[in-house]
């Protein structure tokens, strides 16, 4: 009990490393993003109107 | 090397999120032509199959089901407790947390969100935007689950000679509440389990654990 509550981060590479690996953080991010609004749009749509 | 370890998770779910609706879909586009060949109907392709509300109904159905449990979690984990859990906050620490646990507003720091140093509106939305998105991204897919729902079911009394319905006749039909309840039961199901089963048991090295030596009573010891 009493233990911190964890503070992860993304290591502690030099600031060019550390850059780009947010820079890859930030693009999976978005390719999740995309995924699921292109799914939900794509899939609303045939839904709406498909006869 | 170094992107695909420091981004392994993400990418082995997303890996397998489209093996499983690659396979989800030839299968079921299986399952469709045995129907048609069944009622004397043509049989259709790959490409065909996977813009079917047939499809798009069995897909969202359990996106939307996934989005609601997590939603529900995020939200429930606020206020409500487990004693011993590593699901559960700490029993005194019940509730939104003051802005200095938080790091917001005054006692936010210098890489902190600038969302999360701004003050009023912005700074709610920004505390409140993982279960917003969720939520948001539940209510799209069940919608997205009725209306595809709704086709296929009136595709099906078109083969069966019935009479179609209404969008609205099918928001109270039986078919749309039982694949929307027959998926919530086993996600309430699991986050109940996992919220239970952390007490007493252990996977070591998972931050989804307590570590193995923690007591049963200790409660969210891996936060």
């Amino acid at each position: 009990l009493g233990q911190p509550r964890c503070q992860r981060n993304l290591g502690s590479a030099p600031p060019a490393d550390h850059t780009s690996s947010l820079a890859a953080v930030r693009l999976v991010f978005t390719a999740y993003v995309v995924l699921i609004a292109v799914g939900l749009v794509f899939y609303i749509a045939i839904g709406i109107t498909n006869q | 090397v170094r992107f695909l370890r420091e981004n392994s998770l993400s990418l082995f779910f997303g890996a397998l999120l489209l093996a499983s609706v690659a396979g989800q879909s030839v299968a079921g586009q299986h399952q469709y032509n045995a129907d048609a060949t069944e009622h004397g109907e043509k049989a259709i392709s790959w490409t065909q199959y996977v813009v079917t509300p047939e499809f798009g109904g069995d897909l969202l159905e359990n996106w939307q089901s996934e989005f609601l449990q997590f939603s529900l979690y995020i939200l429930a984990t606020v206020w409500l407790l487990q004693r011993g859990s590593n699901e559960s906050k700490e029993l005194d620490e019940a509730g939104r947390e003051s802005d200095k646990q938080q790091r917001v507003g005054q006692y936010a720091e210098e890489d902190s969100p600038a969302w999360a140093k701004a003050a009023g509106l912005r700074r709610w939305i920004y505390s409140n935007s993982l279960m917003l998105v969720m939520t948001a991204i539940f209510f799209l897919s069940w919608f997205g689950q009725s209306v595809n729902g709704w086709r296929a079911f009136n595709n099906t009394e078109d083969e069966h000679k019935s009479t179609r319905i209404s969008y609205g006749e099918y928001l109270v039909n039986a078919d749309f509440w039982d694949r929307t309840l027959q998926n919530w039961q086993s996600e309430f199901l699991a986050i109940g389990t996992m919220a239970v089963f952390t007490i007493y048991l252990r996977q070591r090295g998972s931050p989804e654990s307590k570590p193995v030596g923690a007591p049963h009573d200790e409660t969210a010891s891996s936060g």
